[in-house]
């Protein structure tokens, strides 16, 4: 459920209108995710004595609706108290969630009138029931995923495959698949790839060859992508994987003021660095010996 | 047993050969084996099962035994958490794999778009669960199940009276409301002579509507059963009578 703007049979607060002044009617979240749950810390911010009353005469309560956009999960929690934690299992929501909080009546108000009324309102009081809402906040959306990979695995969400038919060729890379973002390689070039990964010092180096452009691909693709589309997109793994992982690094995944290759090497730790360290420890003479 | 499922790729190549592939989806499934030949497919979940149920099949009196299906297929997955049962893979197995006799009498296939919505999941919204032909079972039973009752599933025999219902109460969103579903089931549990009634269509979508204007200025969610079940059976009231007053017009017109 997403709480836009609606016009109430009687005034509410919430920073839509200005039914009440002031208007300010706030939810603050954070949402905390680990294997098993969602943690989601809310906090109700405002300052109208009228509902701080209602709310703590056990008249109202707040509350926090919780949809799941693309399954059958919707909830709602109440609280008398303005901050709380609710703890929802990993396995109950998948995709886009919308959080709204509001404050909502809890049994009938038979005169209710609201410090800071519009003036419009003139002295006039209202009969309200059970879940007429009093104050309304705007809707917060998240996306719920619990596999964050971030890329100290990157193999979790990079395939590097071999391919069937080209022998000598150059390398592609495949962003359409769910869960990973598949490299493929010539025949020669797999052979030669596997041949020398074995070799620790050229393990940096030649994972960089591969996993640089496969990543700058993929962050390029997230760029690319629209508002429109991130919801649907965000059902890729890897999708799901990079975007998080440029979020930790303080990277917006959707602007372009860090450009796709700085972002890259960010998120990747520096891996010329990485690959130059793995060169210098080469030793020709040990090579000649062997 | 473990339940299984079916590969990413498997999953991916039934949806984009649907279109060349939908003439041989029927009882015989013998090219099932021929399509998959190449590889490995099947997975297995952590999810340990009993065998399967045997499903019913639609009969000649028009009988879809939706509601009996239901209950054996939910009680046969109960223990499957919401999150996997959005998985398409799953069902994509079991629509294939598990149940292709009862597939092919309940959804025939006769064309490629029938392969998406009753066979794979169509699209990322919630409707599609209630779309495939062994998911929408499933989610119908964990959706209405109510324990409190004498017979649990006495709300989902009443989700399957009517197309009508289903449609209303698993595609829009108000269904998703806990409360309001199962209000609206147990209204018709109570009023089943509304089942009857000609306009029955007509009258489920203005209640539907009703409540969902209800819900544009009031927080149904949570709502205690009681009052929802007053609003119900005051909007209800309102629409058997603007129905009298349309069919007494329309009578009129008709003479």
């Amino acid at each position: 459920m997403i709480i836009k703007d609606r016009s109430y049979p009687h005034p509410v607060l919430t920073p839509f209108r200005d039914d009440v002044h002031p208007n300010d009617f706030s939810l603050k979240l954070s949402v905390m995710p680990d294997a098993d749950n969602y943690y989601l810390d809310v906090e109700f911010v405002y300052s109208n004595p009228t509902i701080t009353n209602m709310v703590e005469s056990e008249r109202a309560v707040h509350c926090i609706h919780i949809e799941c956009r693309r399954n059958y999960y919707r909830e709602i929690f109440t609280s008398r108290a303005k901050t709380a934690r609710l703890t929802i299992p990993a396995t109950e929501m998948v995709g886009r969630v919308e959080v709204s909080g509001f404050v909502k009546a809890s049994k009938t108000l038979s005169t209710y009138s609201i410090e800071g009324a519009h003036a419009d309102y003139g002295d006039t009081t209202f009969h309200l029931q059970d879940g007429d809402p009093l104050a309304v906040a705007e809707t917060y959306i998240f996306d719920a995923y619990v596999d964050y990979d971030p890329l100290k695995t990157v193999k979790s969400i990079l395939n590097i495959r071999c391919s069937e038919e080209v022998v000598e060729g150059p390398m592609k890379i495949d962003t359409g698949d769910d869960n990973q973002i598949i490299v493929t390689l010539s025949k020669q070039d797999y052979r030669r790839y596997t041949d020398l990964k074995g070799n620790p010092s050229l393990g940096p180096l030649l994972a960089n060859q591969v996993v640089v452009p496969a990543i700058l691909e993929a962050v390029v693709e997230i760029r690319k992508t629209s508002e429109d589309e991130i919801e649907l997109e965000m059902r890729k793994k890897w999708f799901r994987s990079i975007t998080k992982k440029l979020e930790d690094s303080k990277i917006d995944p959707r602007s372009s003021e860090v450009s796709a290759f700085d972002a890259v090497q960010t998120i990747l730790r520096l891996p010329l660095r990485r690959s130059l360290e793995g060169l210098y420890r080469l030793d020709p003479l040990d090579d000649a010996e062997q | 047993m473990k339940l299984q499922f079916f590969s990413h790729s498997l999953t991916r190549q039934l949806r984009d050969e649907a279109e060349s592939n939908f003439p041989n989806y029927g009882s015989d499934c013998s090219w099932f084996e021929s399509f998959v030949e190449s590889g490995p497919y099947l997975r297995e979940s952590r999810y340990v099962v009993d065998p399967p149920p045997v499903l019913l099949l639609p009969d000649d009196q028009g009988n879809l035994h939706d509601a009996e299906n239901a209950r054996r297929i939910f009680s046969w997955l109960k223990g499957l958490s919401p999150s996997t049962a959005m998985e398409e893979r799953l069902w994509a197995c079991l629509t294939h794999s598990v149940f292709p006799g009862y597939m092919a009498k309940r959804w025939p296939v006769t064309s490629a778009n029938t392969i998406g919505r009753r066979y794979l999941l169509e699209g990322q919204s919630f409707a599609a669960l209630s779309r495939n032909g062994i998911s929408r079972l499933w989610w119908a039973g964990y959706l209405t199940i109510d324990e409190g009752r004498r017979d649990p599933f006495e709300l989902t025999d009443v989700l399957f009276l009517r197309q009508d219902i289903q449609v209303s109460l698993l595609e829009r969103s108000i269904g998703k409301c806990h409360n309001v579903r199962h209000a609206v089931l147990d209204f018709f549990l109570r009023n089943r002579e509304w089942l009857q009634e000609k306009s029955f269509g007509k009258r489920i979508q203005v209640i539907l509507r009703e409540l969902n204007l209800l819900g544009g200025v009031m927080i149904l969610d949570g709502l205690p059963a009681g009052t929802l079940e007053k609003f119900l059976d005051r909007i209800a009231a309102d629409v058997a009578k603007d129905d009298e007053k349309t069919t007494a017009i329309e009578d009129a017109i008709a003479i």
